[in-house]
């Protein structure tokens, strides 16, 4: 894959120090300071919430305790706001993700159609991507206010039933989700708007000869080429939901009841709020275990396809 | 086995042993009376799976090797 | 003649499709930029009121009464210093992995894995070590503990370094190998052939990968809000201190919402080209 870069010994004796290293070395030299933050300040505090999540660690009664096996293990694996947290994040991440794909794609082609004003589209685009979701998400909750927001009175000048957004336990879920919704679909549409933009021409032409209907053109060209930019997004996407926080700590802290609360949130309420570390670190583990698993079957086969195909090019 | 292969293979046996363990805990565990009894069985079978995995990942990777090895030798026939 | 109505037809619904897209987009930070300028009477009225007389009143409310700039102050600190490290630690290690693939790849899939761990199990340990390490000496002198920058400089440091990575590799990626090579048969030291052929090269690169770690540190919410209290607080958590008993100011949020987020979206806009590059870690490139 990379070809040295040594030059042949004799040049080498000549012209370089008398310490010169060889290739390896210095390859290995330049890593260090990278993998060394990584190890340390990375690795490091993943194995003491090991260690701590095979202890006895209530905060409220002081240090870390003693050693009690797996039963922290057991605790959280029964659980119930365990996996009523891991349903919330569940549900978040389906519906958000899927919301953001299809919305993304529909809006990628709708630009990608358009003749004139392209550049102006994209930077408008753009914007709720530079904004951090704790501030906006907390402006957002004034656009929900039921009295004084603004997104209830335009639904009350049209007739529609003016929801409690935030309140409701029925709806509170869909306002995170719509706020997400909001944030993100401009991402999915422009990554997808930028693999159409570099589709090739020549086999959509011989389609357009062959006089294919604009459906086959889509299921049999557009789609299958698009098909690696789209499941990358499909991943970054539903990594970074289900990790959720910042919309659900600024819109709703988990609320009403628990039925905003995703495992993020969970996770530094048990730990930070009921101070039940041992808990949290189990949890913590556990999360960690799905990401691993998740990110060795969808983003590594992925992202090794890409990478492959950039140094070929 | 390369380096390659067996740091990908040694990822991939930790993940299966952990994941034993959590399914293990979660959902088999109550049906044992004795705890200790539970955990040793539990790890046998982690064990277990875990050395299925990496034999037959071996013998994977031999196979393919072989294969490559009959594929060069196929080509350096041609040439001649 | 027919066809053509049709098209232009076509076009209008585009078109209307498209403004309708963008109102929902840009409306939100629209509508908080006008909330910032309005006076106090015109923002808890119902109905919202769009006509009124733009004043400076809730800027001033936020950088006098509640000293926001305090948190910019901080959060520029924090972000520069942390963007300084992750540019130069990782244009190192993605110069290396991009021309001597150190590790075969599977050390750049560990370090992109660590990008997938869930921020809150790495925080847990943190708010625990940094506890104790805020008590010690060594701790106040370097600034690292609860509450401290250091706390926070160290966790976007780690947070953006694999990404910073992975993109910095793609960029080292489309230099061309011969310019080294012939530095090399010229005589210069690896070293020098880095600091005096690739890094000019990839200057662009660098700075595109500088200014996204800048972004996202300015934007981190979890890690701010867990590791500090006040004295090192970033604006994200800042702006979360106008809850009051009296309620939300909306007003001054809106005014130091504006604040905080109009750096990054001049930056986000001046970056326009390399957006979707850098959103999916030099994966596409758009």
């Amino acid at each position: 894959m990379s070809q040295s870069l040594s030059v042949p010994a004799s040049q080498e004796r000549g012209a370089a120090s008398p310490t010169a290293m060889s290739d390896r070395w210095f390859s290995i030299l330049l890593i260090v300071p990278a993998m060394l933050v990584i190890l340390v300040f990375a690795l490091l505090p993943l194995a003491y919430a090991l260690d701590v999540s095979f202890r006895f660690a209530d905060l409220t009664r002081g240090r870390i305790g003693d050693f009690v096996g797996l039963d922290n293990y057991r605790a959280v694996l029964h659980d119930r706001a365990f996996w009523s947290s891991v349903g919330v994040t569940l549900k978040f991440t389906l519906t958000a993700v899927t919301l953001e794909m299809v919305l993304g794609i529909a809006i990628a082609f709708l630009i990608h159609g358009a003749t004139a004003g392209k550049g102006i589209i994209r930077s408008l685009m753009i914007l709720p991507l530079a904004t951090s979701a704790a501030v906006t998400g907390l402006f957002w909750r004034y656009l929900y206010d039921t009295q004084f927001g603004l997104i209830n009175h335009f639904l009350g000048l049209v007739g529609l039933p003016e929801p409690n957004w935030l309140g409701d336990y029925t709806i509170a879920l869909w306002s995170v989700i719509l706020f997400d919704v909001w944030q993100w679909t401009p991402f999915v549409a422009l990554i997808a708007l930028a693999g159409l933009q570099a589709l090739p021409k020549e086999p959509f032409e011989a389609a357009e000869l062959d006089g294919a209907s604009t459906f086959r053109v889509l299921r049999t060209l557009t789609f299958p080429m698009l098909k690696p930019v789209l499941f990358l997004v499909l991943v970054l996407r539903t990594i970074d939901s289900v990790r959720l926080y910042d919309a659900v700590a600024v819109l709703t802290r988990g609320g009403p009841g628990t039925v905003t609360e995703t495992m993020t949130f969970y996770l530094y309420r048990t730990g930070l709020k009921l101070f039940r570390m041992d808990y949290a670190s189990t949890m913590a583990i556990f999360f960690l275990y799905a990401m691993l698993v998740a990110s060795l079957f969808a983003l590594r086969p992925l992202l090794t396809q890409f990478s492959s195909r950039a140094s070929e090019g | 086995m390369s380096f390659s292969q067996g740091w990908d293979t040694g990822f991939r046996v930790i993940l299966i042993y952990v994941g034993i363990v959590f399914v293990w805990l979660g959902m088999i565990e109550p049906y044992f009376a004795s705890r200790s009894v539970s955990v040793i069985v539990m790890n046998m079978v982690a064990v277990a799976i875990s050395a299925a995995f990496v034999v037959r990942a071996r013998h994977r990777f031999i196979a393919e090797r072989r294969q490559a090895e009959a594929e060069v030798a196929a080509l350096m026939q041609e040439d001649v | 003649m027919l066809q053509r109505e049709s098209s232009f037809a076509k076009e209008a619904l585009r078109y209307g499709l498209i403004v309708l897209v963008l109102g929902f987009i840009v409306f939100p930070i629209a509508w908080m930029i006008i909330t910032s300028f309005k006076p106090a009477d015109a923002i808890m009225v119902s109905p919202p009121r769009f006509l009124f007389t733009p004043t400076l009143e809730n800027y001033v409310h936020a950088i006098y009464d509640k000293n926001f700039l305090f948190y910019i102050k901080n959060t520029l600190f924090i972000s520069v210093a942390s963007t300084i490290i992750v540019v130069v630690t990782g244009s190192l290690a993605a110069y290396s992995f991009a021309r001597y693939n150190v590790g075969d790849g599977h050390l750049l899939f560990f370090i992109l894995s660590t990008k997938m761990f869930p921020a809150i199990a790495v925080i847990l340990p943190y708010f625990l070590i940094f506890r104790e390490v805020g008590k010690t000496g060594i701790g106040s002198f370097l600034g690292i503990g609860l509450d401290r920058p250091g706390a926070l400089i160290i966790s976007y440091t780690v947070f953006n370094l694999p990404f910073a990575i992975w993109l910095l590799v793609s960029f080292f990626q489309d230099i061309p190998r011969e310019l080294e090579h012939s530095a090399r048969l010229d005589g210069l030291s690896r070293l020098k052939v880095l600091a005096k052929v690739v890094c000019p090269l990839a200057a662009p690169g660098i700075a595109v990968t500088g200014v996204f770690t800048l972004i996202f540190s300015w934007n981190e919410f979890l890690f701010a809000y867990i590791l500090t209290r006040k004295a090192a607080s970033t604006v994200t958590v800042g702006v979360e201190s106008f809850f009051t008993l009296q309620g939300i100011l909306w007003g001054p949020v809106a005014a130091a919402a504006t604040i905080s987020v109009l750096p990054m979206l001049v930056f986000v806009l001046a970056m326009q080209r390399y957006m979707v590059r850098g959103l999916t870690f030099g994966a596409v490139r758009g």
